[in-house]
């Protein structure tokens, strides 16, 4: 016992140098000059704020710049927590629906905004925007500002950063192959890439798709490629339209494209998982938000920056649809309203954006939300082989037309109904067996149609 | 040695509760009674909102919806839902494959460690470590670092060793995901299992042994005849803490699969959490989850009976 | 049952417990012991491993386990070596640790202590006071663990607010006192029930009041026992996430689990650092673990042969 508790005490003696120089070492300290203040801010305001988020690129940066926050509002206390996309949500959703007020701001997206703002569980903060000058309301996006509004209207979350989708692929393997990206590519010239990029072999993959089960997981890829094809989930009388034609192929084109000329961890890969393999240099093209861009384009976070080519949202009936922002909501049961405000305001601002790109970078900057941020000379020097491209696919959206048939629920890459998300996760499942190889995508169809017909009844909509 | 067989038993088992005496007094009362009254308050009450919440159809987002209906969740649960019965074979298949398996590695582990050899402490620390690592981190290990297909060790050693043009690339959680969970459970609980059994194995009579090696038992014979029988009871322990917990883990499902590909690798607790918190149907979710409190008080009221029979039966002989 | 034989007071020794095996073990079992152990160890030391590597060699094959600082050439080894770091220390360092593991601590040694008060008692009384129904009592212990936590959860965080408990370290420790109390109270009377009867009559016939005989005979000796359980405990519950991630909202309350939680991000690259960050998580109950293995076993062998 003492030999061994003398061997423990020597690896730990060791160990010590390590974690006193660690000590020694300051954290990363945010350099002076922040932005202008704008004569609107009140800095005597206090309170304690509880902040949940998710654990984007975007808001760990929004972590370490609170110093920032701090400055300018030193009476506010802010707590934030950061938690992966799938946890946060739960715990948010836990939180907000039974209103126990644990937190003041929580990052939402166009899912929730609406119920939330109909049950009454989030606070209008369109109109205080609205009425602060500096803060240029105008700037965000329509679409965004619509898809993030209740049904009176009004925002009900502010819009931190937003997305569509696109592809993303390697210049270099196109040219070797002797294939150029046409502007704007159908979803069969991409299989067509696909095909001939995949070598396995030498551990290349020709494309990346998402197959990790979950609404917002796979869900979201696949559904903005049921629109693609002309497809929906269900019709105006929330009748399953999974099995239908278009739908039906445009499922079988997914799965299919991903057996055959996709990662083989499909079934485990989400939108973090894709990313890395594209930064390794694995696969040849990836199909996913427009967000990811900013990192693609920075070398110090992509070894395949320079070799990283953009290119439009396939198509092949109509556009991939797709629309997506985390939003900031200030929960109704706060406790500290003016405090939450301030913040709010203070993240989803003109001057945060520049905060950003002057400290961290613009690859870190939340783009995708105002059109300011698309006409700054900074961020089109940085973003010049993707920002115009983004922007004109995320103007290209509309929150109101997923489909090419009329459905009744909103949303483009989702249902927005706030019971999908079982009914997303069921199918998404299934179709991960498909990717898999464990069952064909026939049958697979057949069921998830069924489940949706069940979903719908259950839940009162047929 | 003639001592009363309820003796044996109960003196020798954490498992099959047999007392040295029936004097019932009053005083037990009260020193158990803390403790009752704490688990009590802390379970029961929730629980009784649990089984209040489980007559109801009752999404937390869809408040206006909230209405009784009495026994329907059960119904449908027993009936209808399809998942529910994937789940529950799942469950029973990841709990008897990894409470097994780790027992039995448990068991192998013990007898490495319980001869005496060079870095003998060592490797018995190196046998621990799994059981400590937290489960969320053990299960992202797993997915990246060795399963990945990419990326993952096991995969490299794969190719590694294939010959030429082999390319046996398997992805494990897609192909094979209920043996990649179960892997991470035995990963996980043989330490466990090491850890009781070992203590087991150290309680067995010197005196004993050498007789036995005196007789010319082979270390084989000796294994079976005298390691063995005197491992029952805490095998059972170990058997019958081990389904407990590994019922409930599902830490490796959400860091992994998801519960997917299909309902591979869906087992109750995650079906649970996936009703009643990812789809925010807490009166169904509910109803599932007392479902589950009765069946696995079923099948532990018949597993204790099982085991208390076997063990009762390896000490009738002498 | 047989009246006890033997003179007032004696306390029994183990008649030549084995311990290990006095001879030592052939070379080849020695080989395939640490064979067996450097596998299982594995996993482990990986992400050990990781947490000192730059991101872009966290996920590089051939896997680069052997760390030794440098680029020193030492042929086909040179494949397994990576030259390790610190920077993805310094980073989890910045991201401010020092809440998470005060709150862990905490929670775990107060949970285990309270639990330990609770069922040392009931374990004692179980074991030999038993009451009517003992049996049921018991099973009503262990039953408690049948319901998986996210059925309960609702219930449970909507009572919680209205005890004001969400976001607090008295919320945690109930729970895992909860939590634990089972396994404690099934262990420890398993401890208890192995104590030599004799000794116990004896102390009864001597007039030990209860308290005497609790405290001052059977304490002492189920005490490496009761250090097996207190562990178990520990561990248990300093590794424990699911409520820890429902029922807090701010460092305040915020545990080890949630701190390594902000590692896995989708900020490109970041096996290296949630590495890090997951060495640093479960250090303090690996080498807890480490040291007292040794008293672990011999606590969950308690008890003589008879």
């Amino acid at each position: 016992m003492r030999r061994k508790a003398l061997a423990v005490l020597a690896v730990l003696a060791l160990l010590m140098p390590m974690f006193l120089a660690i000590g020694g070492m300051s954290a990363v300290r945010a350099q002076d000059a922040s932005p202008g203040a704008s004569p609107a801010v009140d800095t005597s305001i206090s309170g304690e704020l509880n902040v949940a988020m998710v654990a984007n690129p975007q808001m760990v940066a929004l972590q370490k710049l609170a110093p920032e926050f701090q400055k300018i509002y030193p009476n506010i206390k802010l707590n934030l927590l950061v938690l992966p996309e799938n946890e946060v949500r739960d715990r948010i959703r836990t939180d907000v629906s039974t209103q126990a007020g644990q937190f003041d701001v929580v990052t939402i997206g166009m899912f929730e905004a609406a119920d939330y703002a109909k049950q009454g569980w989030s606070l209008d903060v369109g109109t205080p925007l609205q009425a602060d000058p500096n803060y240029d309301y105008q700037d965000i996006f329509p679409a965004m500002v619509s898809a993030l509004s209740g049904d009176d209207g009004k925002l009900y979350a502010a819009p931190f950063y937003g997305e569509s989708s696109m592809v993303f692929y390697r210049k270099d393997l196109f040219q070797a192959a002797g294939l150029t990206m046409p502007d704007k590519p159908t979803w069969d010239d991409i299989q067509g890439f696909a095909q001939k990029l995949h070598k396995p072999d030498s551990g290349q993959y020709g494309i990346c798709l998402r197959g990790l089960p979950g609404w917002g997981e796979q869900g979201a890829p696949l559904t903005s490629v049921i629109n693609a094809f002309g497809g929906r989930w269900f019709d105006e009388n929330w009748k399953s339209q999974l099995a239908s034609d278009k739908s039906a192929k445009a499922i079988k084109f997914y799965t299919d494209l991903v057996k055959n000329y996709g990662e083989p961890s499909a079934t485990t890969s989400g939108f973090t998982e894709c990313e890395n393999l594209f930064i390794q240099g694995k696969v040849a093209m990836w199909y996913d938000a427009t967000s990811a861009a900013d990192l693609l384009a920075d070398p110090k976070q992509n070894p395949q920056a320079a070799n990283t080519g953009f290119a439009y949202q396939p198509t092949e009936e109509i556009g991939s649809g797709w629309l997506w922002a985390w939003a900031f909501a200030i929960e109704a049961k706060t406790k500290h309203q003016d405090a939450a405000l301030a913040f709010v305001k203070w993240a989803t601002s003109k001057d945060y954006v520049n905060l950003v790109a002057n400290q961290l970078g613009w690859g870190s900057v939340p783009s995708g939300v105002r059109a300011s941020t698309y006409a700054d000379a900074g961020y089109k020097e940085y973003g010049k082989s993707f920002a115009d491209l983004v922007l004109s696919i995320i103007q290209a959206q509309d929150p109101t037309k997923c489909c090419v048939d009329a459905v009744p629920y909103k949303g483009l890459q989702f249902v927005g109904v706030p019971e999908f998300v079982t009914l997303g996760d069921q199918v998404t499942k299934e179709l991960a067996n498909v990717i898999a190889g464990n069952e064909s995508s026939d049958d697979a169809i057949k069921k998830i149609d069924d489940m949706a017909n069940s979903w719908a009844k259950d839940n009162g909509y047929q | 040695m003639a001592v009363a067989k309820e003796d044996i038993a109960g003196a020798h088992s954490g498992v099959a509760p047999v007392t040295h005496a029936h004097e019932y007094g009053s005083i037990g009362r009260w020193l158990v009674a803390p403790a009752l009254i704490f688990a009590i308050v802390v379970t029961q009450v929730p629980f009784v909102y649990t089984l209040y919440y489980s007559t109801f159809r009752y999404n937390l987002l869809r408040p206006e919806r909230r209405k009784f209906v009495g026994l329907e969740n059960y119904r449908r649960i027993l009936t209808d839902d399809v998942v529910f019965r994937d789940a529950l074979v799942n469950t029973f298949l990841f709990t008897f494959a990894a409470v097994i398996i780790s027992l039995l590695l448990g068991l192998f582990y013990a007898e490495l460690v319980n001869h005496r050899f060079p870095g003998r402490g060592i490797v018995r620390t190196m046998l621990i470590t799994p059981f400590l690592v937290m489960p969320v981190a053990g299960a992202l290990g797993w997915k990246n670092m060795m399963m990945d297909p990419d990326f993952g060790v096991i995969n490299w050693l794969i190719r590694a060793v294939q010959p030429g043009s082999g390319s046996w690339n398997p992805v494990w959680l897609a192909h094979y995901p209920r043996q990649s969970i179960v892997i991470m459970l035995v990963w996980r609980w043989a330490p466990f299992m090491m850890l009781i059994l070992l203590a087991g194995m150290q309680s067995i009579d010197e005196e004993v042994r050498e007789a036995a090696r005196v007789d010319g038992a082979s270390p084989v014979q000796e294994f079976i005849g005298i390691t063995l029988p005197h491992l029952y009871r805490f095998m059972q322990l170990g058997a019958l803490l081990g389904t407990v917990y590994i019922v409930q883990e599902v830490d490796q499902i959400f860091m992994t699969t998801q519960g997917g590909p299909g309902t591979l690798t869906t087992n109750l607790p995650y079906y649970v959490y996936e009703t009643a918190i990812r789809g925010s149907q807490v009166g169904r979710g509910a109803a599932i989850g007392v479902v589950v409190v009765i069946l696995t008080i079923i099948a532990m009221t018949v597993l204790l009976r099982l085991l208390d029979r076997m063990l009762r039966s390896s000490y009738a002989g002498g | 049952m047989q009246a006890a034989k033997r003179p007032a007071i004696s306390i029994p020794t183990r008649r030549h417990p084995s311990g290990a095996r006095k001879e030592g073990a052939p070379v080849a079992w020695a080989i395939l012991a640490w064979v067996v152990g450097l596998i299982v160890f594995f996993p482990a030391f990986y992400i050990v491993a990781t947490g000192f590597k730059s991101e872009a060699t966290a996920v590089q094959l051939p896997p680069k386990f052997i760390p030794i600082p440098g680029h020193p050439d030492l042929g086909w080894f040179n494949q397994f070596i990576f030259d390790p770091t610190l920077e993805q220390y310094r980073e989890v360092k910045s991201r401010g640790f020092v809440p998470f593991f005060e709150n862990s601590i905490i929670a775990s040694l107060l949970s285990t202590a309270i639990v330990l008060v609770l069922a040392v008692p009931a374990a004692y009384a179980l074991a030999l006071r038993p009451m009517k129904h003992w049996k049921d009592i018991l099973f009503f212990f262990i039953s408690t663990k049948f319901m998986p936590p996210a059925g309960i959860i609702i219930p449970l965080y909507i009572i919680f607010k209205n005890a004001h408990l969400l976001n607090t370290i008295q919320g945690l420790v109930i729970m895992y006192t909860a939590m634990n109390l089972p396994i404690a109270i099934w262990m420890l009377r398993s401890f208890f029930e192995e104590v030599p009867r004799d000794i116990i009559d004896a102390a009864r016939v001597d007039g030990a009041g209860i308290f005497r005989e609790m405290i001052e005979i059977l304490v002492p000796m189920v005490g490496p026992g009761i250090a097996a359980t207190a562990f178990l405990s520990m561990i248990f519950a300093w590794n424990e996430f699911f409520f820890a991630v429902n029922l807090v909202a701010t460092e305040k309350a915020a545990t080890v689990p949630l701190f390594m939680q902000k590692f896995i991000t989708s900020e490109g690259l970041f096996w290296a650092k949630l590495s890090a960050a997951s060495t640093m998580a479960i250090a303090p109950v690996v080498i807890l673990g480490w040291i007292s293995q040794r008293q672990l076993v011999r606590g969950l062998s308690m008890g003589a042969v008879k």
